[in-house]
């Protein structure tokens, strides 16, 4: 009788993931094409669709084209991109703020903790000041990825005692790497007030301009970085509850950090690189989808990307349209929205309704 | 030590594989580039040098630094533009190209302005681009269908310049004259890119008959007689922008035989400190700054207390870097000097050259 309720309530709660989760999936998809419908430029709904179909392979040829050209570049070339680029952005930033929360148990940190944007800022700056081509039109996005790993390895580095990385110092050097290379970026920008303006597009985050290249290749170091951190949920719950937990199970807690570390810095430096600092996305999404689905990593971690790329794609339409005939940069959006909720977050974490 | 040599392997390896990546994909778009004109071209290099073929067969040459700019193109060759036509569907986000492709009579080839181009009052068939917080959305813009996008830099971001030129193969134009010579050299650029060459010399002509009446008018003001002037841009946090030698402003300036007393190159931001010590005559201040927002000691200098503070009246003629500063040159110097120039002065545009425009360029100046 027990074992039978215990099944039961497993399988009820299993069902209810699944709603949840499929809902959020449909959501998604629906957010996506609707995304793709709206811009500066009114396209015909009846034009999209054929624009769609167009595009699948084989079947796309006995479509008739009732569209002109240049709405098929906006669709094609633009929309397209950036709406997907809105997915697997957010998708990065809020499984890297999981991972990294999950890394040092505290609920206000998010991958840019570790230095991941100082050194993406440090990165683009330096490709901005120099003009470099080093690697043609994407000298900017290769410096920033380049660059970011390089500085969350010189804050892991510099965190070693005795053989470990303590989370505090890993957490206390990552914020007084940021601030050196913060004054850098100040001192390269005070150089250069031309410079200024190129770099506050980027240091507001913006999906606009993104290409197919750029953003097939951030989508195949997103994916493998998240389905790395996906493999280890198991241990990353058990460093949720402290290292001592973590250890007493038998988990290897420095490989462990240091594989969830690395990864998130790939998966999230490659996101960064194509969007400049986007905020808030990996701070209050995985607190998100700890309230709807629970704190265990092995539904947070995927729950995140789908919550992450929905709330920046919505962030990416605001940003496309708020203004008529002008994009705002989605940075700001984000800030918009993510402050207040973040606020509200912290109001039941006062109240004891939610625990990280 | 063995631990930090595994984590140093891990980091190189991800690093390597990262770059890699990136660079695969750098050297796969080079490679389409190269099989085929209309696939991604993959750089954002600067060309200097334009080709233009004209309508008689005539090829005029012309290097982009004799404007202050460059441009992209989508799959440039050996650093050089080379156009076998003139260009239409011009999408200009710079109110001075956009007057001068006016004057030209190359307006109908305009498709596209910002919203500062107020010379001429857009048409219907112009769209205007509003990008007061924001930047324009590239889907706008390739709407158009435009043949070129001329600008001056900053506009965009560099991802966007990469879509704008080689995802969607829209050359991009930047024009940013600095000197009285550079406008003109615009205007024989913008000629040459629209086919109105001859125009474009009468506009120039223009120009230098009336300054060199102008500097016939002052010619019995001697140096030590000028006075000497501030140029009140607008309030920085750490001091005033204002222009310098170097700049068309300055040159303004010269030729209505006012002394700037700024002697950095460009459009430095200089302390009010170094405005006191510089004691101008006259404090020049743009249409735009209002006069309770001076600094506080630049409302202490003698200018200030003998009331000496000329207002620009309107700096679409003032700032912008096209053949209607002569009368702004006029203006000023009439300010300045009452007994010896007359705003009327400037010979009439469309007797001159015979252009015959509609909307006269120098209505407004004085207002």
């Amino acid at each position: 009788m027990v074992d039978a309720e215990i099944t039961e309530n497993r399988n009820r709660k299993i069902s209810l993931f699944f709603t949840k989760a499929s809902l959020l999936v449909v959501f998604l998809v629906v957010s996506v094409i609707y995304s793709t419908f709206i811009g500066s430029v009114t396209i015909p709904v009846q034009n999209i669709a054929s624009i769609y179909l167009k595009q699948i392979p084989f079947f796309g040829n006995f479509v008739s084209a009732g569209y002109t050209y240049s709405q098929y570049e906006i669709v094609v070339l633009i929309r397209e991109p950036e709406v997907l680029a809105a997915v697997v952005v957010g998708a990065a930033l809020a499984i890297g703020g999981t991972s990294v929360q999950s890394v040092f148990r505290n609920p206000i940190t998010e991958p840019y903790i570790i230095g991941i944007s100082s050194g993406a800022t440090l990165g683009a700056v330096i490709a901005l000041a120099t003009s470099t081509t080093i690697f043609g039109a994407y000298s900017v996005q290769f410096l920033s990825f380049f660059t970011s790993i390089a500085v969350v390895f010189v804050v892991y580095f510099l965190s070693f005692r005795t053989g470990r990385v303590p989370p505090i110092y890993l957490l206390l050097t990552g914020i007084a790497i940021s601030l050196f290379i913060s004054a850098l970026v100040g001192l390269i920008l005070f150089s250069s007030r031309k410079l200024q303006n190129e770099a506050f597009a980027w240091l507001l985050g913006s999906l606009s301009g993104i290409t197919w290249q750029e953003l097939g290749l951030v989508t195949l170091l997103v994916m493998i970085s998240s389905l790395i951190l996906g493999t280890i949920w198991k241990e990353l719950d058990a460093l949720q509850m402290g290292e001592p937990h973590a250890r007493s199970i038998g988990v290897n807690v420095e490989k462990t950090k240091l594989i969830a570390l690395t990864v998130t810095t790939v998966g999230v430096s490659a996101a960064v690189s194509i969007s400049g600092l986007i905020g808030f996305v990996g701070l209050v999404i995985p607190h998100l989808a700890r309230i709807v689905f629970g704190g265990s990593n092995r539904k947070v971690l995927p729950m995140s990307a789908l919550f992450g790329g929905i709330f920046l794609l919505i962030s990416d339409d605001l940003a496309r349209t708020l203004v008529h005939n002008e994009i705002l940069p989605v940075g700001i959006i984000t800030g918009l929205i993510g402050v207040p909720f973040f606020m509200y977050m912290l109001s039941r974490i006062s109240r004891g309704n939610y625990v990280s | 030590m063995k631990r930090n040599i595994q984590i140093i392997s891990v980091i190189v390896i991800v690093i390597i594989v990262g770059g890699s990546a990136f660079g695969i994909e750098h050297y796969l778009n080079n490679s389409n580039a190269s099989n085929s004109s209309k696939s991604t071209a993959d750089t954002l290099t600067p060309v200097y040098n334009v080709n233009v073929t004209e309508a008689n067969g005539t090829v005029e040459s012309f290097n982009l630094s004799n404007v202050g700019g460059y441009a992209y193109i989508p799959s440039p060759q050996n650093g050089t533009w080379d156009l076998n036509h003139t260009l239409s569907r011009i999408v200009t986000l710079i109110p001075s190209v956009t007057a001068t492709l006016y004057a030209l009579h190359s307006y109908n080839d305009v498709i596209g302005v910002d919203q500062y181009s107020v010379y001429p009052a857009p048409t219907k068939n112009v769209t205007v681009f509003n990008f007061e917080i924001g930047s324009i959305p590239l889907e706008s813009i390739t709407n158009l269908t435009p043949g070129v996008v001329v600008d001056t830099s900053g506009t965009f971001s560099t991802q966007q310049l990469n879509q704008l030129v080689n995802v969607l193969h829209i050359p991009y134009l930047v024009i940013d004259p600095g000197t009285i010579s550079q406008i003109e050299n615009q205007t024989t650029l913008l000629g040459y890119l629209t086919g109105t060459s001859n125009n474009a010399n009468i506009i120039n002509s223009w120009m230098n008959y009336n300054i060199q009446n102008l500097s016939n008018d002052l010619s019995n003001i001697s140096s030590s007689s000028e006075y000497s002037v501030f140029y009140y841009l607008y309030p920085a946090s750490d001091g005033i922008y204002t222009a310098g030698p170097g700049t068309f402003i300055n040159q303004e300036l010269k030729d209505a035989h006012l002394n700037n007393i700024v002697n950095v190159t460009g459009y430095p931001v200089v302390s009010a400190a170094t405005v006191a010590n510089a004691n101008p005559d006259y404090v020049l201040l743009d249409q735009y700054t209002n006069e309770t927002t001076l600094n506080q000691t630049i409302q202490g200098l003698p200018a200030e207390k003998q009331n000496h503070i000329v207002q620009i009246a309107n700096d679409d003629f003032f700032s912008e870097p096209n053949f209607r500063i002569v009368y702004s040159m006029y203006w000023l110097a009439e300010q300045f000097y009452p007994h010896n120039v007359n705003l009327s002065d400037v010979y009439s545009f469309n007797k001159y050259t015979g252009l015959n425009l509609s909307q006269q360029p120098g209505v407004g100046v004085n207002s």
